[in-house]
């Protein structure tokens, strides 16, 4: 595994990560466009890709650092976090179909049903990693 | 996948350490390998047999009833 492509790549991702929260940052309080929503977005953003690209920085000259990566990389992990992703795509996927199922009988209201979603989904995937990395 | 991983690594007298920082993975991997419970890919049992001067066979038992598809 190349060390300096993943940390080049790790950089990148978060320096993306970065211009979304100062993107969101302008919008909201030069533009003065839906504030309250690019105030979350910025928070949520900015600090992450800050907080990223200084730790992808600084492991370029840490060997620690370097040796954690690629033992994040090794290939059991890369097994179990495919594993687990496979997992909860379907998990997911069966999730909203029942939702999509259930809408003709109840009403299920959008922002809610879409936070839920997006804490349900991560859920899933982190509860295979840690089952998988039991069995594996 | 059962392995003589357990049997060989302590005729050659290493740690789990040593074998997992000698084939690039982590003490973890070793752990479940010797366990049976993970199947290396061809690439780690190379390394490991390597590691063990012998071949992939003398290593890792193929048993065809084990295969998972």
């Amino acid at each position: 595994m190349n060390i300096e492509r993943s940390i080049k790549r790790s950089s990148v991702f978060y320096l993306i990560f970065m211009l979304i929260g100062l993107a969101a940052a302008i919008t909201g309080f030069v533009f003065d466009y839906h504030r309250e929503l690019m105030t979350g977005l910025t928070c949520g953003f900015l600090p992450t890709g800050a907080g990223g690209l200084i730790l992808s920085q600084y492991s370029k000259k840490s060997p620690q650092m370097q040796k954690n990566i690629q033992l994040e990389n090794e290939e059991r992990n890369k097994f179990i976090n495919a594993r687990a992703g496979h997992t909860a795509f379907w998990v997911s996927y069966w999730y909203i179909f029942i939702a999509t199922i259930a809408y003709n009988l109840v009403t299920i209201p959008l922002l809610p049903f879409l936070i839920v979603t997006l804490f349900f989904m991560p859920t899933v995937y982190f509860t295979a990693v840690g089952i998988y990395h039991k069995k594996y | 996948m059962n392995n003589n991983m357990k049997l060989l690594r302590e005729q050659f007298g290493y740690t789990q350490q040593y074998v997992a920082d000698s084939v690039g993975v982590s003490r973890q991997t070793i752990i479940s390998l010797e366990a049976g419970k993970y199947n290396p890919s061809i690439f780690l049992a190379y390394h490991i047999a390597q590691l063990f001067n012998t071949s992939i066979e003398s290593v890792f038992i193929f048993e065809e009833a084990h295969y998972e598809h």
